[in-house]
């Protein structure tokens, strides 16, 4: 049975081409769709930056439902969460009979034919007071389930992450890095990536392309400790008057004199014929920028 | 592509034109080509010197491959009456579904860079807002500045409302557009035409970007001490 054939037995036929225009409908206006795509991207960055497995969590957009810009499904747990996005602070975005008609048979679809252990519908609007405003219209017997949420809209991804703090703290963990330029980078690569992707794609998949996409990589390795800077770079560094190490997002930077050099953490030790011939700073900091070359490529 | 689509600034005048006029005459010439840029880095660094104020710290960034010449002629001609410092950033630069990025790989950044209160943004073409946004992201949150110079020979004639309409209004606010002509075409590749001829790095003589091939500008093995 289909998602159509189910709503055609439970609400009628009216109801099952209604359904079939929504989607119709979501085809033609993918190309405008920026505002639920930036919630989407928050979204995924919320779940990976906090959450422990990642291919437990789905999100898809343009489904075959009556709440179809985005769903975000736990596998585990068998939860849906759907929403709806209005980028308005007029009446588009207003809660009104219709959205409330298509949350209600979105929740008998989530509940009875997609067998789900939780489900809950999301009013997603660009603007905070439309936010409580639709928050207070949602009948008293539907609030366990229909929510309005605020998420705002911003055409400019640093102007959006400054405006969201939660999605500033979620892209600073997910890099290691508070460092803008590089929030402003981790925010593109995971927006290319789920662009890049079906309409159905786990976190997963998505952060392991942003982080191959990243060139150099950007993102910090959450599931393991602090890098270690390999003790022939510190032995080689010592012998130089002015070189500093430390460690950043997962990185070594190397510093001489307000020259930063930035090396992947893992590094291979050269051979120790190469090594020997690296007896100048300048030397040794050309070699090592050869070295990134191919984490470039 | 015609040189008469292109559009000359305010800043423009004879000598100017025909300095960009000669960095694609001598497209196929990289020594006679940087000593060009260099010359139009003095002609931008004498339009910066009238409106900067002698009293104000000028920190000049600029990727590593304009370092040696675009940027430095713009360096020379500040240093007679300003205190300078020197950015210089090896950006990786490539496309990716929807747009491109220029992580930052290397950069140098001068002692007491901190104290700058003028922000010169120096790129041989701004065709974008990629390595520029980029780059005035990693600085910004350091600098306590007044104004924000973006300066470049050539920009594509979209470029200024695409930078401006990546910032917060406190930053963008401090943008002042610095620039010799617009053009207004770009070919199936994405590049300028015919801005400053071709691809900057070839047409400096280099095989791809620094960051890939190890580049480092003399400017910054000097202040370094390599």
């Amino acid at each position: 049975m289909t998602v159509f054939d189910f709503v055609k037995m439970h609400f009628g036929d009216s109801s099952a081409q209604y359904l079939r225009n929504i989607r119709m409908g979501g085809n033609n206006n993918r190309k405008g769709c920026e505002y639920e795509t930036s919630y989407a991207v928050f979204k995924i960055c919320d779940i990976a930056a906090n959450e422990l497995n990642l291919d437990d969590f789905i999100v898809s957009y343009q489904q075959d439902a009556f709440v179809d810009d985005i769903c975000v499904q736990q596998i585990s747990n068998s939860s849906r969460i759907n929403y709806q996005a209005k980028n308005s602070n007029g009446t588009a975005a207003d809660w009104n009979d219709d959205i409330k008609n298509r949350f209600l048979c979105q929740q008998k679809i989530d509940m009875e034919f997609h067998g789900s252990n939780y489900s809950s519908q999301i009013l997603l609007v660009s603007c905070p007071i439309k936010q409580k405003k639709n928050q207070d219209k949602i009948p008293l017997d539907m609030r366990n389930f229909c929510f309005s949420e605020y998420f705002p809209y911003n055409e400019s991804v640093i102007r959006l992450v400054q405006s969201c703090s939660v999605l500033k703290a979620n892209l600073e963990k997910l890099c290691n890095s508070r460092e803008l330029w590089v929030l402003d980078s981790a925010y593109r690569l995971v927006l290319s990536c789920y662009l890049g992707n079906s309409a159905q794609v786990n976190v997963s998949d998505i952060m392991v392309s942003a982080r191959a996409l990243a060139r150099p990589n950007i993102f910090a390795d959450l599931s393991t400790a602090d890098s270690v800077i390999p003790e022939w770079l510190m032995n080689k560094c010592s012998k130089f008057d002015g070189i500093d190490l430390r460690t950043e997002f997962s990185r070594i930077i190397v510093c001489y004199n307000g020259f930063e050099l930035s090396l992947n953490a893992s590094l291979e030790e050269p051979e120790s014929s190469v090594m020997n011939t690296l007896n100048k700073p300048g030397e040794f900091l050309a070699f090592l920028m050869l070295k990134t070359k191919a984490e470039l490529q | 592509m015609s040189i008469n689509t292109r559009t000359y600034s305010r800043y423009s005048t004879d000598v100017s034109v025909k300095l960009l006029n000669n960095l694609i005459k001598f497209s196929n010439e990289p020594s006679v080509y940087k000593e060009i840029m260099i010359g139009i880095g003095h002609f931008l660094g004498d339009i910066l010197n009238d409106k900067i104020s002698p009293l104000s710290k000028c920190l000049i960034a600029s990727t590593a491959e304009d370092a040696d010449f675009l940027a430095k002629g713009v360096i020379d001609s500040l240093a007679f009456n300003h205190d300078t410092f020197t950015a210089v950033f090896w950006n990786n630069h490539y496309s990716i579904d929807g747009g491109s990025v220029a992580p930052i790989v290397h950069k140098y950044l001068q002692s007491g860079f901190e104290d700058a209160d003028s922000l010169i943004v120096v790129k041989s073409i701004i065709s974008g807002s990629c390595v520029v946004r980029t780059n005035i992201l990693s600085l910004i949150e350091r600098l306590n500045v007044k104004k924000i110079y973006i300066v470049a020979p050539v920009m594509h004639i979209k470029s200024e409302d695409s930078l401006r309409s990546e910032f917060p209004s406190e930053i963008f606010n401090l943008f002042d557009f610095i620039y010799l002509a617009e053009d207004s075409e770009k070919d199936k590749f994405g590049e300028i035409k015919p801005g400053i001829g071709g691809q900057i790095y070839q047409l400096l003589g280099m095989l791809d970007q620094p960051v890939k091939t190890g580049f480092v500008p003399n400017i910054v093995k000097q202040l370094v001490g390599m």
